[in-house]
C-alpha cells in the first residue's frame, strides 16, 4: 500500500494517541477514543476555512473593559416591566467569556503567616541542644516493638479522642546500650499498634496488638496464613488483614479482637491471589486489595470489595506485583505503584479508568499531603529518592534524595513532614515539605532489621 | 515498511499533547468556588469553566446561535453510567474552556472529558446539582464588588463606590446557576422566572426579589432583580449573598450603599477613604491569638501566638471598584465571607487580600517593636509586600519557655525609613482583650441555625470582630467569615447564610480545620503616625480569643 502524505499525517495522529501505552509496562488498556477513518483522504489542515453565516454585528459592549465610564452606558428599559423586551437595547452585561483566574493560584505573598490553627509541632526546634533536662514524656513512635516475628506493614488503631498534641521529641539516634536508662513513658498516652506477624518463611498466622506504654504485646488474634499487612477501616471498628499465602482477607473487630469475616479472593483467571495491601475510600464504602502477583499476559489485579457485604464487586487490571497503593484524600483517585514496571498509575475511582501514569524507577511507597495537592512517590533505588508531584496538573515538582531503597512513605497529619523508610541502610528520612529537603536521617538500631512499616501514633 | 513508519511515529510524537483537565479544575464560571465547598458544584444549565492543558486551540472561534456542541474542535462530554450528554462550549483555549452545562445533564456524580484534536482527556469527576448560584464580580474572581447595576431613571449604571445604591432602589445583578433553562440551552434564552426558590441578603437583611431567571441576551447567564431593604447598613462594601432552594448559598459579593445614592463612606473604617482615594497608607497590626483547642481531644490545651502584620501600599492606578479583603471591611452589624483553594487558616491568603493592583512601598527594614521590657525587630521583605512575623508563642504543656511578647501595655514601633516612606515612630496601647463568655460552650455549630457569641470587657471605642473559618483538607478548599459587631454591643449572631459556605467537619477530625475567633481592634480610630511619603499611617493592637469548633 502506498502511503500518501495525508495518510501519513493521519497515522501520526493515531500513533500519538497510542504512544503513552507503548511506554507502559502494564497491561494494555482500551480507551474510548473516536478515531478517524485512516483511509479518509481528507487532511483537516488542507480544508479551506468555512465562512461564518451567523456573523453578528454589534456584540453587546463589555462594561468591564478598561477604561470604564459609567456615563457611556445606553438607556435601558424598566427591568420590572419585562426583563428584556425583544426590541429593547441590550443592557451592558458582564462579559461571560472573561476568564476567571484559574483555581489554586500560587500565593505570591507566601510570607510565613502564622497559622490560625496552630500546631505546636510547628515550633519544635530542629536541634535539641537547648532543651531542658529530660522529664517524663511519652515514648515516641520510633519505639521498637519487642515482637520477634517478622512484621509486615503495621498500623495503629486511631483513638476516637486524640490526646492533646504533645511534643514527641526525636532523638537523632535512637540507640539502647547496656546500662542505659530508657525514659519512662506515660501510660495516659498509650496507643495500640497492630502488627501482622508474617513469621519466618511466611509461616506466621497472627495479628499482634502492641501497647506502646509500657511496650508489650497484649493480644494475638489468629488470622490467615502469612499476614503481610493490616489496615484499619475508616470507621475505626475493624482492621483488615491481608493473608498472602491463603489468598484471604481477615476482618478483625477491634473491640472484641475476633475475626468476624474471612473474605476469599479469586483472581479473574481463576487463580488464588496473593493479597498484599488494603486501602479504603474516605467514605469507607469500598476497599481495594492488591494482588502481589504477576501473570505475564495479564499482569495483576486490584480487588474492589464492598465493605458492607464483604463481596468482591470488581477488579482493576494493573501491572505486575503492585508494591503500594494509596487513595487520594478526596477519594477521587487510586494511585498504584508497580516496582517491576517502574511506574505509578493513577486510577479514577468513579470510572475505574486509567487517568495518568508516572515513570518512577522501582516505584515503591506513595504518600499524599492532607490537602491532596502533592504526592510523594518513592523510587526504591540506591540511592533512592522521592519524586514530588503536583496532583492538580500531574507535573513533577522536584526530587529529594533519601537513603538506599526507600520503601514506605508516610506524611504527617499536618502535612509538614514526610517520613521515608530506607530498607537498604536501615534508616528513616524525615523531609520538610516546605523546603523539600531532608531534615534528618534516623538510624534504627539492630542494623539487620529492615523497616517495612511506619505509622504515626496520635 | 508500515511497522517502521508506526514505530518511527511512536518515537517522534510526544504524549504530552493529550488534553488534560486539572484535578478539581472545574468551577462555576461566576463564583469560581472550589469543588469541596457546599456551593462548589455545577448546576444544570449553568456556565462553568474547565481548567487544564491542551484543551483547545490557541484562539477561540466566535460563537453564534444556535450553539454547537463542538467549538474550535473542542467538545465536552458529561457521562454518568450509560448516559452521556454534551455541553456547549462558548470559549475554548489551551488552558481553559467555558461551557454551558446542559439543562438535561444527569444530577449527581458525573465524569467530564474534553475532546480536542482526536485526543480525549482522562475523566474528571464532578457533582452536578439542580441549582448552585454564583454571582459575577467585576474582576471575575468571584470575590469583592459584584456585577451589580442600580436602576436610576431608566438607566442601569454599574454600582460603584461613587454611584452607590440606596434603600428602596431596584438593583440588577448577574450570575449563573439558577437551574435548568426554560428553553434549549443553545438558543437565545427565554426570559421568565425560574422555579428555583431564590432569597437574597444584603448586609444581612432579606431583600425583595422581583425577578430571577435567564437574562435576555446570554445563554446560561441569570439575572436577579431585587429591592435594597429599608434597614440595610451603609458602606462601600456591603456584603450580598444569594441562597437557592433554601440551602445553597452563593459566593459573597459586595455593593456600595449610601443614604441617597451619593458616594459611599465607611464610618467605622478609618482606612476606607484613603484606600479608595489611592492614598499611600501604612498599616501595622500587633495581634495576639489565643485559641482553645479541645475538639475531639482528651485533654484540651491553649495555644497563644503573637504576630505583627505590616503593609505599606498604594492603589496605583485606582481601579474602577477598589477592593482589598483586609482593608475593605463590611459595615458594622454585617458579615462577609470568602472562599479559596488552600488552607486559609494556615497561611494561604484570601483572594483579593494580596491586592495585585497595589504598589507596595519601601519603608525600610527592620521595624523595631518595643514593649514592656522587651524589644523585637520585625524584618520587612525585599519586595516590600505585606508580611507577617511571629513574635512569640506558647502552648499548654510546652517544654519550652514562653516567648510571648504582646502582653497588655504600650508598644512603640519605629521605622528606619526607606526609598518611599520616611522614618517614623508610633505608639499604641495594647489593651487587655475581651472575654468571650460562651467560648467553652461553643463546640458544635449547626450552620443552618447560625450561632451567637457573647462577650464582656471589649475595649472602649474598638470594633468587635468575629472571625472564623473551615478548611476541608481532602479537597484543599477553605472558607472564612468575618463579622463586625455593632458599636456598644455585647452579643452577635452569625447568620446561617454566612455559615453556609463553611465545609462540614469530617468525622475524622484530622481531615478538617475549623475555628472561631472573637476580638477587638480600633478600626474606627486607630493610632496614627506620620511619615514623609505616607498619606496615612495606622497602628492597631488587639487580642483575639479562639476556639476549635465542629461545623455541622
Amino acid at each position: 500500500m502506498r502511503f500518501s502524505c495525508r495518510t501519513f499525517l493521519v497515522l501520526i495522529a493515531l500513533v500519538s494517541i497510542a504512544a503513552p501505552r507503548l511506554h507502559s509496562g502494564g497491561p494494555p488498556r482500551t480507551r474510548d477514543i473516536p478515531l478517524p477513518d485512516p483511509y479518509d483522504p481528507q487532511d483537516p489542515s488542507n480544508l479551506p476555512p468555512l465562512p461564518d453565516p451567523f456573523d453578528l454585528p454589534n456584540d453587546p459592549p463589555d462594561p468591564f473593559d478598561n477604561p470604564f465610564n459609567p456615563s457611556d452606558l445606553p438607556p435601558l428599559p424598566d427591568p420590572f416591566d419585562d426583563p428584556f423586551p425583544p426590541d429593547a437595547d441590550l443592557p451592558p452585561l458582564p462579559d461571560p467569556f472573561d476568564l476567571p483566574d484559574p483555581p489554586d493560584l500560587p500565593d505570591p505573598f507566601d510570607d510565613g503567616e502564622p497559622s490560625l490553627f496552630p500546631d505546636p509541632f510547628d515550633y519544635i526546634p530542629d536541634t535539641f541542644d537547648d532543651l531542658p533536662p529530660p522529664i517524663p514524656f511519652p515514648v515516641g513512635p520510633l519505639a521498637k516493638p519487642r515482637a520477634t516475628a517478622a512484621a509486615g506493614t503495621a498500623t495503629n488503631v486511631p483513638a476516637k479522642l486524640m490526646p492533646f498534641p504533645r511534643p514527641i521529641l526525636f532523638p537523632v539516634h535512637l540507640t539502647v546500650s547496656a546500662g542505659a536508662t530508657k525514659p519512662p513513658c506515660d501510660p495516659n498516652f498509650s496507643s495500640t499498634v497492630l502488627i501482622p506477624e508474617t513469621g519466618a518463611n511466611f509461616t506466621g498466622n497472627t495479628l499482634a496488638f502492641l501497647a506502646t506504654c509500657p511496650p508489650a504485646i497484649t493480644t494475638r488474634v489468629v488470622v490467615g496464613n502469612a499476614p503481610v499487612s493490616v489496615t484499619v477501616a475508616r470507621d475505626g471498628q475493624n482492621a483488615w488483614v491481608a493473608n498472602s499465602v491463603d489468598g484471604t482477607v481477615s476482618v478483625v473487630n477491634l473491640a472484641s479482637m475476633t475475626v468476624t469475616q474471612t473474605i476469599s479472593l479469586t483472581a479473574p483467571d481463576g487463580s488464588q491471589p496473593t493479597p498484599n495491601q488494603t486501602v479504603f475510600l474516605p467514605n469507607g464504602t469500598l476497599a481495594y486489595v492488591s494482588d502481589h502477583y504477576c501473570n505475564v499476559d495479564s499482569g495483576s489485579y486490584i480487588f474492589m470489595i464492598d465493605t458492607s457485604t464483604y463481596q468482591t464487586v470488581g477488579t482493576i487490571p494493573t501491572g505486575c506485583y503492585p508494591s503500594s497503593m494509596a487513595v487520594t484524600p478526596d477519594g477521587a483517585q487510586l494511585w498504584i505503584s508497580q516496582r517491576l514496571s517502574n511506574r505509578v498509575d493513577v486510577i479514577d475511582t468513579l470510572t475505574n479508568k486509567d487517568l495518568f501514569g508516572f515513570e518512577v524507577p522501582s516505584a515503591t511507597g506513595i504518600g499524599f499531603n492532607p490537602s491532596g495537592t502533592f504526592a510523594y512517590l518513592a523510587s526504591g533505588t540506591s540511592p533512592g529518592y522521592i519524586q514530588v508531584v503536583n496532583m492538580q496538573n500531574y507535573q513533577q515538582v522536584t526530587q529529594i534524595t533519601v537513603g538506599n531503597l526507600p520503601h514506605v512513605v508516610a506524611v504527617t497529619p499536618t502535612g509538614k513532614h514526610v517520613f521515608v523508610t530506607n530498607l537498604g541502610d536501615v534508616t528513616i528520612s524525615q523531609i520538610d515539605t516546605a523546603t523539600s529537603t531532608v531534615l534528618r536521617t534516623l538510624t534504627l538500631p539492630n542494623g539487620d532489621n529492615h523497616p517495612l512499616g511506619l505509622n504515626f501514633i496520635h | 515498511m508500515r511497522i517502521v513508519f508506526f514505530l518511527l511515529a511512536a518515537v517522534a510524537i510526544p504524549a504530552s499533547a493529550q488534553p488534560l483537565i486539572f484535578h478539581r479544575g472545574i468551577v462555576n464560571a461566576a463564583s469560581v468556588m472550589q469543588a469541596g465547598l457546599p456551593a462548589g458544584h455545577i448546576a444544570q444549565g449553568s456556565l462553568f469553566s474547565i481548567f487544564g492543558a491542551n484543551l483547545g486551540p490557541p484562539s477561540s472561534p466566535k460563537v453564534t446561535f444556535p450553539f454547537s456542541t463542538i467549538l474550535g474542535g473542542v467538545s465536552v462530554q458529561i457521562t454518568q453510567g450509560g448516559t452521556t450528554v454534551a455541553a456547549y462550549p462558548i470559549f475554548v483555549s489551551a488552558g481553559q474552556v467555558n461551557a454551558i452545562m446542559p439543562s438535561n445533564a444527569p444530577v449527581g456524580l458525573v465524569s467530564v472529558s474534553v475532546k480536542y484534536n482526536y485526543g480525549i482527556s482522562p475523566p474528571e469527576p464532578l457533582l452536578v446539582v439542580t441549582d448552585s448560584f454564583g454571582v459575577f464580580t467585576v474582576d471575575s474572581s468571584g470575590i469583592g464588588p459584584g456585577a451589580v447595576q442600580n436602576l436610576v431613571d431608566g438607566h442601569l449604571p454599574l454600582n460603584t463606590l461613587s454611584i452607590a445604591a440606596q434603600s428602596g432602589q431596584t438593583i440588577v445583578l448577574y450570575g449563573t446557576g439558577l437551574g435548568a433553562a426554560l428553553s434549549p440551552d443553545n438558543q437565545p434564552p427565554v426570559t421568565g422566572d425560574l422555579p428555583t426558590k431564590v432569597e437574597l441578603f444584603v448586609g444581612g437583611q432579606a431583600a425583595s426579589v422581583g425577578y430571577s431567571g435567564r437574562t435576555g441576551c446570554c445563554a446560561g447567564m441569570d439575572q436577579i432583580n431585587f429591592t435594597v431593604p429599608s434597614n440595610v447598613p451603609f458602606g462601600c462594601w456591603v456584603p450580598l449573598q444569594v441562597r437557592t432552594s433554601g440551602i445553597t448559598v452563593s459566593n459573597t459579593i459586595t455593593m456600595a450603599i449610601s443614604a441617597s445614592g451619593s458616594p459611599c463612606s465607611d464610618s467605622a473604617n478609618a482606612l476606607s477613604a484613603p484606600f479608595r482615594a489611592g492614598k499611600s497608607l501604612g498599616l501595622i497590626a500587633l495581634l495576639r491569638s489565643d485559641i482553645l483547642e479541645d475538639t475531639g481531644l482528651q485533654t484540651p490545651g491553649e495555644v497563644t501566638t503573637d504576630a505583627s502584620m505590616v503593609t505599606f501600599q498604594q492603589e496605583n492606578p485606582i481601579p474602577p471598584v477598589p477592593f482589598n479583603a483586609i482593608l475593605s471591611l463590611p459595615p458594622p452589624g454585617t458579615c462577609t465571607a470568602y472562599t479559596a483553594a488552600g488552607d486559609l487558616l494556615d497561611g494561604d491568603s484570601v483572594p483579593g487580600s494580596d491586592d495585585l493592583g497595589a504598589t507596595f512601598l519601601n519603608a525600610g527594614t527592620p521595624l523595631s517593636i518595643s514593649g514592656p521590657g522587651r524589644q523585637i525587630n520585625s524584618a520587612r521583605p525585599a519586595n516590600n509586600v505585606r508580611n507577617y512575623q511571629p513574635l512569640g508563642f506558647t502552648y499548654t504543656g510546652s517544654l519550652l519557655p514562653s516567648s510571648l511578647f504582646l502582653n497588655p501595655g504600650t508598644y512603640t514601633v519605629t521605622g528606619p525609613g526607606g526609598a518611599n516612606v520616611g522614618a517614623f515612630k508610633a505608639s499604641v496601647n495594647n489593651p487587655t482583650g475581651l472575654t468571650w463568655t460562651n467560648r467553652a460552650q461553643t463546640e458544635i455549630i449547626v450552620r443552618s441555625q447560625g450561632f451567637t457569641v457573647n462577650w464582656t470587657g471589649a475595649p472602649a471605642g474598638q470594633s468587635v470582630i468575629i472571625f472564623g473559618g473551615g478548611v476541608d483538607l481532602p479537597t484543599n478548599s477553605s472558607a472564612v467569615f468575618a463579622c463586625i459587631a455593632p458599636p456598644g454591643s455585647s452579643s452577635f449572631t452569625v447568620p446561617p447564610q454566612i455559615l453556609a459556605n463553611m465545609p462540614p467537619t469530617w468525622d475524622n477530625l484530622l481531615r478538617s480545620k475549623d475555628a472561631v475567633y472573637v476580638g477587638a481592634l480600633a478600626t474606627t480610630s486607630p493610632a496614627t503616625f506620620a511619615a514623609s511619603g505616607l498619606d496615612i499611617g495606622a497602628l492597631v493592637a488587639g487580642t483575639f480569643v479562639g476556639k476549635t469548633v465542629i461545623f455541622q
